[in-house]
């Protein structure tokens, strides 16, 4: 791969806390565009990505305590071999539990039961006894579940603003039908649920539930989102979800940015980020150790001249090291260089960034074929598949991304199936959690794909 | 009637007839049970229903005091819109915030400036108001309210955890709750009048739902299911499934939440519920029922026992009756013959045969009285006159009339020497006197002897007849005093009688004031017989 040493200019910049003496910081931030060196003389929308890439904590470390809320859908539905792994799951995620953690479990059917409240697990013999004597029953209140299980972790909130991690598991096979029902509602109520600190990762079991719901929910309150075709996947799900609970390293985790001067940030792909005139702002509940998350912005910038610098922008990311106890900060100044040579501007494409703008460009094509063929429009969902695993291929090619070529032929192929056999649940359910998995760049992506 | 319908006519009459009624009568009484029953679940129901929205309203007043304490900070901070942001950020019941001017046009968020997908829609969403279409100032702006120190405030926004900085104490500023109904959905805006314009925020209402949806689960206490419906009757939360969909009260909830209703359901599993009381009733009806059955068939059973026995009792009086007189018909007759033919000559004998003649009349007539007395007395026919006498009178007819049979025999009976002056019929207490006189003389013949003592008691006398005989065992003393009874029914028995001397004795005495019955002895048998003492004559 080529580079320009212009690309130097737009290295990492610490603007942090950190004095020499320090150990390196647990989350490292970076600030990139998708060409280095932009064209000059023209104005043009331009895509970053800022990037907060969290170390995996050291092997001795003490993990912080976890407040986990389980809520199990226990309606009709459930019975038989769905239920019986859930049970099953349940006790796995219970047997990962310490005596520092925080465990309660909630199910619901047509009503919402508190079968274990909140509390440090002493009597854990009981606690599995009321998990195996788990039944099923009427119907789906989601909603009531969901606030239950709200109201269950914020027993723990306040003792300990800090220095837990907040979490709910939600399971659910089938349409919530008592109380609030709507995706948009949902996720709002996800939305709401993050400004405390809670994060709901939800699992939708078999074809029946509802997957824009799930995926809202998990999506706005920066929860993980899964899809279980079989059952006896259900094990695997909660091991790998405990597996995220319990590797969080930080916390309420805040990205500021601000664009000087003519630079105007248009929006961000992907995630919800406030933007308010020259500043955005995102929000994420947690990271996990090793894990990479990011922000990418498309952002309007004015025409620059040749061989000019301008500042595009200045990151900053505030977050509580869960490790160290304390609130640590670090910033990142991205700047542009501009130049009229076509081939200097191809040879500073950063494929990184490529890479992460198609995998959200083929998210959004995956949200966009659902409302297309929900609107009647089959061939244009189609259509909008085909264009987008094209447009994946050649940047696969163009750029030598393997991650890329294997999402286009993903695309491909759903768009061969969508044509063959229409959107059937099971289709629109891969659709929706994949485009949620990849927006949310969840780091436990676990796929039981049968094809 | 015949045989078989008398029973059945009895069995109609002493169990279903009653049965029936009761049966009737209960079901009447529960119907009007089951009225008050409702009618006071109706009211526990509404004081229920008042009390839960009053709960939830405390909870809306709490939430509404904790918004105008935080916006009356930002009014008067230095950086407002910065305090907004903030607000937005770490409150979970704010959607939106804003500031406007005086004329309604929004200052923050500014409109046409890059911003996201919710802030375009918010603005959009409240045009109407920043575009100075809608007043700002609504007539009714809220009066503060009564905070009550013990409401339901914490549990509703726990977890917030900006309460406690949130507390201004400068004079308050005028807060409006204003109801919003955009694209079929409610929201509520909440803003304070500043010097130059408002700063408010938009409630985030699914998270609203979330938290009253806890809390009517609280308050509902998994007894009665109390849901939340929207202006359209679409249901915002319920506590827990009701049994069916048909509220049985709703109130309206007032100016913080006016778009919506509390309601109340029947609960799916009533604990104590009109149905629970019906089993309980249906329950209690059965085993009345039942018992009456059993009861009714026990009395029926019993009733036909008494029957057979009573007309097996008859069968033997007639057969007894019929022996008795013959008995002495025949030995007159023969006497009477032998006499007249002259075939006895010696007058020894002629004297001993008359006597005979003289005592079997005598018993004739006994008996007759006896069977006629009875019958007397079970037609109630018999007229008793009741005066003051001294029963020693009686002692010479009683000796007199055992004369004949005490004659030649060693038995001896001692009466009392003192007087007995007693209020009593005298006919009868003569009789009374001769039946157990002449029990002890055919029954304890052998005790030689029969010992009458009286005494005084509480203004009665009480006789006390012992004899020296073989005594009553249990069996024997069971049916002593009933018609037709006697101690030896057996055709083998060695004694003449009728059955019917005690029975009589004892129901005259009882007609009387007094009493006949046995008395509990070591030797022999006693009989107490009491009998009112005189009014007049003293002793």
């Amino acid at each position: 791969m080529k580079t320009f040493p212009f690309a130097m200019l737009s290295a990492v910049l610490l603007l942090g806390s950190l004095s020499a003496g320090e150990m390196k910081p647990l989350v490292r931030c970076k600030a990139e565009l998708d060409r280095a060196v932009l064209p000059a003389g023209q104005q043009q929308t331009a895509v970053v990505k800022i990037t907060l890439a969290a170390e995996n904590p050291p092997v001795k470390a003490k993990r912080a305590p976890i407040n986990l809320c389980i809520v199990l859908d226990r309606s009709g539905s459930m019975s038989g071999d769905k239920i019986a792994q859930a049970r099953k799951a349940a006790l796995e995620a219970l047997s990962r539990l310490g005596s520092q953690d925080v465990f309660s479990l909630i199910t619901y059917d047509s009503e919402v039961k508190t079968l274990i409240p909140a509390g440090q697990l002493k009597d854990l013999g009981r606690a599995r006894d009321l998990i195996h004597n788990i039944h099923t029953g009427g119907d789906t209140a989601l909603f009531g579940g969901v606030s239950q299980g709200a109201s269950e972790l914020r027993k723990y909130l306040e003792d300990a603003p800090k220095g837990m991690v907040h979490r709910m598991l939600l399971l659910s096979d089938g349409k919530a039908n008592v109380g609030p029902a709507s995706a948009d509602e949902l996720g709002r109520l996800g939305k709401s649920l993050v400004k405390e600190g809670i994060s709901v990762t939800t699992i939708g079991i078999g074809t029946d539930y509802n997957e824009d719901l799930m995926t809202q929910l998990a999506q706005r309150s920066d929860g993980n989102t899964y899809f279980v075709q079989e059952s006896q996947d259900l094990v695997g799900i909660f091991n790998e979800e405990i597996g995220d609970v319990l590797n969080v390293v930080a916390r309420e985790v805040k990205i500021i940015i601000e664009c000087p001067g003519q630079v105007r940030p248009l929006r961000s792909i992907g995630k919800e980020a406030r933007i308010r005139g020259q500043q955005v702002e995102l929000k994420l509940n947690q990271l996990y150790g090793g894990q990479e998350r990011y922000l990418l912005l498309e952002l309007d910038v004015p025409p620059g001249e040749e061989d000019s610098v301008l500042p595009l922008l200045d990151a900053r990311v505030e977050y509580h090291n869960m490790l160290r106890s304390r609130v640590e900060k670090q910033g990142t100044r991205l700047l542009a260089r501009f130049s009229p040579d076509e081939q200097m501007i191809f040879d500073n494409i950063n494929p990184i960034v490529q890479n992460d703008y198609y995998l959200n460009k083929g998210a959004e094509a995956k949200d966009e074929a659902i409302r297309l063929y929900e609107e009647g429009k089959k061939d244009e969902a189609i259509l909008v598949l085909e264009r987008n695993g094209l447009e994946l291929k050649q940047a696969a090619a163009a750029y030598d991304l393997d991650e890329l070529l294997l999402e286009s032929g993903n695309i491909m192929s759903q768009s061969l199936r969508l044509q063959q056999e229409g959107l059937t649940p099971t289709n629109r359910k891969e659709l929706r959690t994949e485009a949620a998995q990849e927006k949310q760049q969840q780091k436990s992506k676990l796929r039981y794909d049968k094809y | 009637m015949n045989h078989f319908a008398r029973p059945t006519v009895l069995l109609l009459s002493c169990v279903v007839l009653p049965a029936l009624l009761l049966a009737g009568a209960g079901a009447i009484l529960l119907q009007h049970e089951r009225e008050r029953w409702e009618q006071n679940a109706r009211e526990a129901e509404l004081r229920w229903l008042e009390q839960s929205r009053r709960e939830l309203q405390l909870s809306m007043e709490a939430l509404q005091e904790e918004f105008r304490a935080e916006l009356e900070n930002i009014a008067r901070s230095e950086q407002p819109e910065q305090a907004l942001m903030e607000l937005q950020d770490e409150h979970p019941l704010v959607r939106n915030v804003f500031r406007s001017a005086r004329d309604g046009r929004a200052l923050y968020p500014v409109p046409g400036l890059n911003s996201d997908e919710e802030t375009r829609r918010f603005l959009l969403r409240y045009d109407a108001l920043f575009s100075g279409r809608l007043a700002w100032n609504v007539d009714a702006e809220l009066e503060e309210p009564q905070l009550q120190q013990e409401s339901t405030y914490n549990s509703f926004i726990k977890g917030i955890g900006r309460a406690s900085k949130a507390w201004s104490p400068a004079a308050p500023m005028s807060l409006t709750w204003r109801a919003w109904h955009w694209e079929d959905q409610d929201a509520i805006l909440i803003y304070v009048s500043e010097g130059n314009g408002y700063v408010g925020v938009e409630l985030e209402m699914a998270a609203l739902w979330s938290r009253v949806d806890v809390l009517l689960r609280n308050i509902s206490e998994g007894r009665v299911p109390l849901g939340l419906i929207d202006r359209h009757g679409r249901p915002l939360t319920i506590s827990m499934e009701p049994k069916d969909n048909a509220p049985h009260l709703e109130l309206e909830m007032g100016d913080l939440l006016p778009f919506a209703r509390l309601q109340i359901y029947a609960p799916m599993n009533p604990s104590s519920s009109s149905s629970g009381f019906l089993y309980a009733a249906a329950l209690l009806f059965g085993l009345i029922l039942l018992a009456s059955i059993l009861a009714g068939g026990i009395g029926l059973n019993a009733w036909l026992q008494r029957s057979r026995r009573e007309a097996l009792q008859k069968t033997t009086f007639v057969s007894n009756v019929s022996h008795e007189f013959k008995t002495p018909l025949t030995t007159l007759r023969l006497y009477s013959e032998l006499l007249l033919e002259g075939r006895v000559e010696d007058p020894e004998r002629q004297k001993r045969y008359l006597r005979t003649l003289l005592q079997e009349s005598d018993r004739l007539a006994r008996l007759v009285h006896n069977v006629l007395d009875f019958s007397r007395l079970e037609m109630g026919k018999r007229n008793l006159q009741i005066e003051d006498f001294d029963l020693c009178d009686g002692f010479d007819a009683v000796h007199e009339a055992l004369t004949a049979r005490l004659q030649g025999a060693a038995f001896r009976i001692y009466f009392p020497e003192a007087p007995v002056p007693v209020h009593a019929d005298r006919d009868a207490a003569g009789q009374i006197l001769l039946n157990l006189c002449d029990n002890a003389v055919k029954y304890a013949a052998q005790g030689e002897r029969l010992d009458i003592q009286a005494l005084e008691h509480e203004g009665h006398w009480q006789l006390r007849f012992q004899d020296y005989g073989q005594g009553l065992d249990s069996k024997q003393r069971r049916g002593l005093f009933q018609a037709f009874h006697q101690s030896d029914s057996s055709l083998t028995r060695e004694q003449g009688g009728t059955g019917l001397g005690l029975h009589i004795s004892r129901r005259l005495a009882r007609e009387m004031g007094g009493d006949l019955s046995l008395c509990p002895t070591s030797e022999g048998a006693c009989f107490l017989w009491t009998l009112p003492r005189a009014t007049e004559i003293t002793t």
